[in-house]
């Protein structure tokens, strides 16, 4: 994946600007036409998840969650640079949380637990090295 | 219908050709009267203007361009493919709708 938009995206939901993730790789993702489009939506969905937790919005968030969590789940450990395997470990925690929240066990909290997007080592490298380039 | 899962990017308003979806907290319109929002919260699809698309397009425009899949079809309000045809045709006056097919009905395979 070479365009930008995939990577800044991942830095934002990272940053845990959940919105301005979804919004980025919407773009990306209406343009797409590749058999990562599905991948594409699974980041989508899972930014737009995060979104809805953060507002309180626990239903939207778990089913956004989860539908970003199945498409996911057909890709292997690691695919476009992204540790597919760590990241569905965190959203398998962060939807238990969640639910503990719609269950009033729990509230979200800026130490609450938030998944990151994790790169492999070698697209870490690559990233890291094509945002140096582009940043203005 | 949009469920609560809509994260508001309003990729789906200028879908619609019968200008059925408005965002949350804006009035709605239809035949000169203007009504109360449905949603104040998230984006919302007026039932009456609605016609999944039948009579435009294959598929339902809103649903095709929703990235977080928010945009489904009712499952309390079941509409016959008549039902919507009729309605779209009441809805644009002006215009002539050629016999459905599959380009323009999703109850249609092509």
């Amino acid at each position: 994946m070479t365009d930008e938009r995939y990577w800044k995206g991942i830095q934002r939901f990272n940053e845990k600007e959940f919105f301005e993730a979804h919004e980025i790789l919407e773009d990306l993702w209406h343009e797409y036409r590749e058999t990562d489009r599905t991948y594409l939506q699974a980041l989508i969905q899972i930014s737009a998840g995060m979104y809805h937790a953060d507002a309180g919005n626990f239903k939207g968030a778990k089913s956004q969650l989860a539908k970003g969590v199945e498409k996911l789940s057909q890709y292997p450990a690691s695919h476009q640079g992204v540790d597919v395997r760590l990241l569905l470990r965190d959203l398998s925690m962060c939807l238990t949380t969640i639910d503990h929240c719609e269950r009033g066990r729990a509230q979200i909290s800026p130490n609450s637990f938030f998944p990151a997007i994790q790169l492999t080592t070698k697209h870490t490298q690559e990233s890291e090295t094509h945002h140096g380039n582009n940043d203005h | 219908m949009i469920t609560e899962e809509c994260i508001n990017c309003g990729a789906c308003e200028p879908e619609c050709p019968n200008v059925a979806i408005y965002a949350g907290g804006a009035q709605w319109e239809l035949n000169g009267a203007t009504n109360p929002p449905i949603s104040d919260s998230f984006f919302y699809i007026v039932p009456d203007k609605c016609t999944e698309c039948v009579g435009h397009f294959e598929k339902e425009q809103c649903a095709a361009v929703c990235p977080v899949d928010c945009c489904i079809p009712d499952p309390n309000r079941v509409e016959t493919e008549e039902v919507l045809f009729d309605r779209a045709k009441k809805l644009h006056p002006d215009r002539t709708f050629p016999e459905l097919s599959p380009a323009t009905s999703h109850f249609r395979k092509a």
